[in-house]
């Protein structure tokens, strides 16, 4: 992790242009997100030596080197299509290299399970048509559409703007997203008997677990007890679970003073009652 | 006080007084040198009901030039959002946040840097005695300041709590409500003062300050009501929609944000006979005389004059709210 001094600057996953209208910008797309796993290798148990794999051709057995490999598609019945790298790049030729936003469409009209992977924008070049669009999209609540290439494979994509910055979301296409009615068990749902008192009911605990979202409150603890463990182990100690914290001391007070307080008050109540009834 | 001295804020003397009544219905009054333009002073803007009298005009100037000394705590460098009844309860009355068209040049004025889509930018800064005689000239018979000042409008000055009585919360329940607050505050060791809103409800202010922001506030309160409400579930609803919430209570925590409002003590209601809401000892909440709307603008004097004004005790108090 690159922190201090260095700025954070991942290799490019794409670079090239964002252009609507007559605007073009140059940019550069990083990955937003990094994800955060432990990644272990293997090893063989007895020889604690690391395990490699080999390309090895399935008919003679023997290694095949990178460059002796092609790409082929499977079209049924033991039989291959051989694609060579200048016929893909043939089909996207001039579009390699530009996203062209074709419309700034609603945020909301995108179910948000199309949401692939998400990107920084950086600008790459001069700088003034990025701020425009960023300034000219924030608060729109619209995010620009198209599509771009990018290893290969055209994607579609969405920019959105947060203010201060674009951000690039790849997006699924439309007929990738396994429609509902392909799964069992939908139907039923749509049929339950639900009274008004059990949706009441679960409306108000809805309302009562409401709160606003805090990224900072979540942590991966699988990952952190994963890391932990490693820790342990590499300087000889075994790991002890934690136990989960309790409630603060202030919290449970008060509760036990309102309970107090309000008991108080109804026998107070009770005994008023009495003498003037 | 960042602007003005505290001479702006003086209730009127003897000589200022009766040159009031000498202007009859309309005319010019110099008040702590200030010259006030005031008509139909014998209008009523709220009408009379059962034994307490219609509020004209002249009232309403008689009542806010009166408690100015008081309004200073609440109202000094706030921006404020005015309830206006220009013809009575009977008209149209409105509610308005940006500067009235065709106000005096002294009247202070404060630009909102936030203000956004249909908020106002232009607002009222009351400043003295003078604005305040000025407003009430207006028909702004309500006066519901920010909790921020204009100097520093991120910083929530008080943690407002809000017991808005639902279709069936009799006063015993609002009481029940507002003990259960006495008893949580007392066990926070942190003050705060109730008042009686003039309408049904019952308010709490406690005293924030220092550097809370309104997240701390609204946080707070929030957690605050959430403990209140988990005691006493029977009483209260925590739906926003009045039709959902099968006429239980609300603990209204949602107006700890910096563009909403309560109305301010010693502030008219706008309703008949003039109720005010008016800062009460905790002790009172056992009185069995207390109603919500128990003071109007013909007795509201009397009782400052018996029990002087309960929150002045928060003024200037800085505490810190602790998380619950």
């Amino acid at each position: 992790m690159s922190v201090g001094t260095v700025r954070y600057m991942a290799r490019p996953s794409w670079s090239g242009s964002i252009s609507f209208g007559m605007v073009s910008l140059p940019v550069a797309i990083v990955p937003a997100v990094r994800r955060q796993t432990v990644s272990f290798n293997q090893l063989d148990s007895e020889s604690m030596s690391r395990i490699r794999y080999r390309k090895v051709a399935d008919a003679t057995g023997e290694e095949v080197p990178t460059e002796q490999i092609v790409r082929a598609a499977d079209v049924g019945g033991g039989n291959y299509v051989v694609v060579d790298d200048d016929e893909l790049d043939a089909l996207t030729p001039e579009r390699s290299d530009e996203l062209a936003i074709e419309a700034f469409v609603p945020a909301d009209d995108i179910d948000p399970l199309a949401y692939d992977t998400s990107y920084y924008v950086v600008p790459d070049g001069a700088v003034k048509p990025y701020a425009l669009l960023t300034r000219a999209l924030a608060g729109t609540g619209r995010v620009g559409l198209g599509s771009f290439v990018m290893r290969r494979r055209e994607h579609l994509a969405v920019v959105r703007s947060d203010g201060e910055r674009l951000l690039l979301s790849t997006i699924a296409w439309p007929d990738e997203v396994v429609p509902p009615a392909d799964l069992d068990g939908f139907d039923a749902v749509a049929d339950a008997d639900l009274t008004e008192k059990e949706l009441d009911m679960a409306e108000n605990l809805v309302e009562a677990m409401s709160e606003d979202f805090d990224p900072e409150a979540f942590t991966d603890e699988y990952r952190t007890a994963v890391e932990e463990l490693i820790d342990a182990k590499a300087e000889g100690q075994v790991p002890v679970a934690e136990t989960a914290s309790e409630r603060s001391a202030t919290v449970v007070d008060l509760t036990e003073a309102l309970e107090a307080s309000l008991a108080d008050a109804r026998k107070k109540k009770g005994s008023r009652q009495k003498t003037t009834g | 006080m960042a602007s003005g001295s505290s001479d702006d804020w003086r209730s009127p003397t003897d000589d200022e007084w009766d040159a009031l009544e000498e202007l009859g219905d309309e005319g010019t009054w110099e008040m702590a040198g200030t010259e006030v333009r005031l008509s139909s002073l014998d209008k009523e803007l709220l009408p009379a009901i059962d034994e307490r009298p219609e509020v004209t005009k002249g009232d309403l100037v008689r009542h806010v030039a009166g408690f100015a000394p008081q309004f200073e705590h609440y109202l000094a460098d706030r921006a404020v959002n005015l309830l206006r009844v220009p013809d009575g309860l009977d008209g149209d009355s409105f509610w308005q946040q940006a500067v009235p068209q065709g106000a005096p040049e002294w009247v202070r004025r404060w630009q909102d840097p936030e203000a956004t889509g249909r908020q106002a930018h232009d607002r009222v800064v009351v400043d003295g005695t003078a604005s305040l005689v000025w407003l009430a000239q207006m028909a702004a018979v309500e006066l519901h300041p920010w909790t921020s000042s204009v100097t520093s409008p991120d910083v929530a000055d008080y943690a407002l709590v809000d017991i808005d009585p639902g279709e069936d919360t009799t006063w015993e329940d609002s009481l029940t409500l507002a003990r259960l607050f006495r008893t949580a505050l007392a066990e926070l060791d942190l003050v705060g003062c109730p008042k009686v809103t003039g309408k049904r409800g019952l308010q709490i202010w406690v005293p924030a300050g220092g550097d809370a922001g309104f997240d701390d506030t609204s946080r707070f309160v929030e957690q605050l009501s959430r403990h209140v409400g988990g005691i006493v579930p029977e009483l209260v609803s925590w739906r926003w929609r009045t039709d959902e919430r099968q006429g239980k209570a609300r603990l209204d925590y949602t107006q700890n944000a910096r563009h909403k409002t309560l109305v301010a003590p010693w502030s008219v209601r706008a309703a008949p006979g003039g109720p005010v809401s008016v800062p009460i000892g905790w002790d009172e909440l056992d009185d069995e005389d207390l109603r919500p709307d128990r003071w109007c603008v013909a007795d509201v004097a009397a009782r400052f004059e018996s029990a002087g004004d309960p929150f002045a005790a928060l003024v200037g108090v800085t505490q810190e709210l602790p998380d619950l």
